[in-house]
């Protein structure tokens, strides 16, 4: 039996690789079919065409079928044609991974001392001009049509990045030169009164950060453990009133760093005992808190839509109704220092009048504190200004 | 009599001249300076698998630098499609770069740029642009404004492309088939050809409707401004007699020179101030010389270049020096036309 696996393992080998050796047969002939369209397409100035072949070409490489030189080049000739001289440089640099050709060579170095890297952007709400326009258009068709395709890019809302001619250029109502030797361009317009901004290391997300609205604030029983024989503030709740300032630094794309501070407090209102009456050994007592509160963290921003989270701890001195240990009412006074953790979601929903990069929303705040006795939960809404990019 | 004042009046001398190398099989034609001087474009006209092939060779003292670099246009670089391209009639701008006609394998003629030192020619306008087969490309002398003509409405048609605006226009449309346009030297007027009934007249444009300029028997072609007069071709005296023709104003033409040899396809070879013109001769017993003569015909100045069927001059003035490009078959034996490059700056004292 062994024997005759043995004398029939060479065939078996044979039909299991045929599959496989037919497959590259059929890529490597799609191949030569999508070079030979290229060069029809070409022929015919039909570019558009040579580029949408070059890239089933690609498809290609995973199967280990690469594209010559030839393919590369014509690729990159169908990209100029196209504009996208960024695709161009690219294409002759894989060009010459496979050979270096002096056709690709001076091509790469005329690129390489004729463009410069741009980044230009506006944010979607940004109701001014938004043309990109050169001073002088110039008169090589590479140059023009790299232009073309970057005013093509912008007028259909989506940003540029990219290579650009040396020149000077006018994007909205900015004006910025592309030349030899200078750092990759950035230019960003905001939505700010159509007014533009004009940074040279990308967009951030950096400035202050205020927010103030009514809160519902409540103050839980002290615990069991905390009692031990002190008089025990009861648990109160009710409407207050929270604001604080701070500032937002962009970390990352979409991170940035927060810290707040400010008031946080509830409104003094008549306390009552667990009955609902007003205890008649001490008469009307009133609870409220007024506490400055600290906030850090990080926040998640996309668009209109900002989501802060960290620690927090508040500061300050709260009265309310409160038990002795003989278990008579009695009205209790103290400081309160608490720690916890806050939450934040801000939608902005118009730019704040008189600020750059800056939005004016609602936020939905909320946290829970505790200084190991009592619980100090609360939620707010809130009238929110934040940082926009 | 006046043969004999007419012989003495055109200086003659002899004339070394320089070969440009040129690798490959084919004739050389239609050689074109850089304003510069420091560039020389040709054709070469394959023997091989038919089909035309731009060169550009860069130009010291009169002496090719170097071997000339081949225009290929683009889809013309794989190997399935080098043969069968048409790459032809180079016009250089005034900053140094250069505008031709090609395509690529029987493809559509379009426009093509390419700077001395660049990479691969470039399309100079998209499809978009303007449509059909492209060809004749002119510079105005701001070289800010291309004309050219276009068969995409069936017959030739002259467009102009504004480099400002990044725009084209046509400026000349007829039921007729245009072609071979020139600026003017203000880049004010357009001169051009248009067939008709079997001839070509010539006509100008500056806006509006065209205007007669030349008519006769045969054909008055390919015209060349000179200040306010206009220098072109013409074979008013029978297919195959070409004489230089001066147009010095409407309606008006005076011969130049009779007998001379028509270039493969360019226009009359007319000096950088545009006062001479260089021209071949069909007689063979003047088959060595290019002659140089005054446009209003009061010198002419022959260069013997010990070549035979001397012909396709270009000159050109840089550098306090004149140059003058010619193609020529060597004087005994068969070979190839080669392009030769000549000093000539003493001749035309």
């Amino acid at each position: 039996m062994s024997s005759l696996l043995l004398r029939l393992s060479p065939a078996i080998m044979l039909v299991c690789a045929l599959p496989a050796a037919a497959a590259d047969q059929a890529a490597q002939a799609e191949k030569v079919r999508l070079q030979e369209e290229m060069r029809r397409l070409a022929s015919k100035n039909t570019w558009r065409g040579v580029d949408a072949a070059y890239v089933k070409m690609l498809a290609l490489e995973k199967q280990g079928v690469m594209p010559d030189y030839d393919d590369h080049f014509m690729a990159a000739e169908a990209a100029r044609e196209l504009g996208r001289i960024t695709d161009v440089y690219d294409r002759l640099l894989r060009a010459r991974a496979i050979k270096k050709v002096d056709a690709s060579e001076s091509w790469l170095t005329e690129i390489e001392g004729a463009y410069g890297r741009v980044e230009l952007s506006r944010d979607p709400r940004f109701a001014g001009e938004t043309a990109l326009t050169p001073s002088e258009m110039p008169f090589d068709p590479a140059h023009r049509n790299a232009i073309g395709a970057a005013q093509l890019s912008l007028t259909s809302g989506t940003d540029y990045k990219g290579l650009l001619p040396f020149g000077t250029y006018t994007f909205g109502d900015r004006t910025f030169e592309v030349k030899q030797g200078a750092p990759s361009v950035s230019i960003y317009l905001s939505s700010s009164g159509g007014s533009a901004g004009n940074r040279t290391a990308g967009k951030r997300r950096d400035g202050l950060r205020v927010s103030l609205g009514p809160q519902f604030a409540a103050v839980g029983s002290t615990s069991d453990s905390a009692l031990s024989g002190n008089v025990s503030p009861g648990k109160f709740s009710g409407a207050g009133l929270r604001g604080g300032v701070g500032f937002e630094v962009q970390a990352t794309k979409s991170i940035g760093l927060m810290a707040e501070a400010g008031y946080h407090g509830m409104l003094p209102r008549v306390d009552k005992d667990d009955d609902g009456a007003i205890p008649a050994q001490i008469g009307e007592t009133k609870g409220k808190l007024n506490a400055f509160y600290l906030w850090g963290g990080a926040t998640w921003f996309h668009d209109s839509l900002a989501v802060s989270a960290g620690p927090s701890w508040f500061v300050g001195g709260a009265s309310a109704l409160g038990t002795a240990p003989d278990g008579t009412p009695t009205a209790v006074d103290g400081s309160v220092k608490a720690g916890g953790a806050t939450l934040g979601v801000f939608y902005g929903l118009f730019d704040t009048p008189g600020m750059s990069r800056s939005r004016s929303g609602v936020s939905l705040i909320g946290g829970a504190h505790t200084d190991l006795a009592r619980s100090y939960p609360w939620v707010q809404l809130a009238f929110t200004v934040s940082p926009s990019i | 009599m006046i043969l004999a004042l007419c012989l003495a009046a055109v200086w003659s001398g002899v004339a070394s001249a320089a070969e440009v190398p040129i690798s490959g099989q084919g004739h050389a034609y239609n050689p074109a300076w850089s304003a510069d001087g420091q560039w020389l474009a040709f054709e070469l006209n394959r023997f091989e698998g038919g089909g035309v092939d731009l060169f550009a060779v860069k130009i010291q003292n009169g002496n090719a630098v170097g071997s000339p670099t081949q225009l290929v246009v683009p889809g013309g670089s794989s190997q399935f499609s080098a043969g069968g391209s048409f790459v032809a009639n180079p016009t250089w701008l005034p900053t140094g770069q250069l505008i031709f006609e090609g395509s690529a394998s029987g493809g559509t003629n379009r426009l093509f740029f390419w700077k001395p030192g660049g990479s691969s020619p470039g399309q100079l306008l998209t499809l978009q642009q303007v449509a059909g087969d492209l060809s004749w490309p002119a510079v105005a002398g701001d070289g800010k404004r291309v004309a050219f003509v276009s068969d995409a409405t069936g017959q030739g048609d002259i467009y102009v492309w504004n480099q400002a605006t990044n725009t084209v226009q046509l400026a000349v449309g007829s039921p007729y088939s245009e072609g071979a346009p020139k600026w003017s030297t203000d880049g004010g007027t357009l001169a051009y050809s248009r067939q008709n009934q079997g001839g070509e007249d010539l006509f100008s444009w500056t806006s509006g409707n065209p205007v007669p300029r030349v008519g006769g028997n045969g054909d008055q072609s390919r015209p060349a401004w000179s200040g306010a007069a206009v220098v072109f071709f013409s074979n008013e005296r029978g297919d195959d007699k070409w004489d230089l023709a001066v147009s010095d104003s409407v309606g008006q033409k005076r011969t130049l020179a009779k007998e001379v040899r028509l270039p493969l396809r360019s226009a009359p070879a007319l000096s950088t101030d545009r006062s001479w013109v260089a021209y071949g001769f069909s007689d063979p017993k003047l088959a060595t010389k290019i002659r140089i003569t005054k446009v209003d015909g009061s010198k002419s100045v022959d260069i013997e270049t010990n070549l035979n069927a001397a012909a396709e001059p270009a000159l050109v003035t840089a550098g306090g020096r004149t140059y003058l490009a010619f193609t020529a078959l060597p004087l005994k034996g068969s070979d190839w036309r080669q392009l030769h490059v000549v000093d000539v700056t003493d001749k035309l004292q």
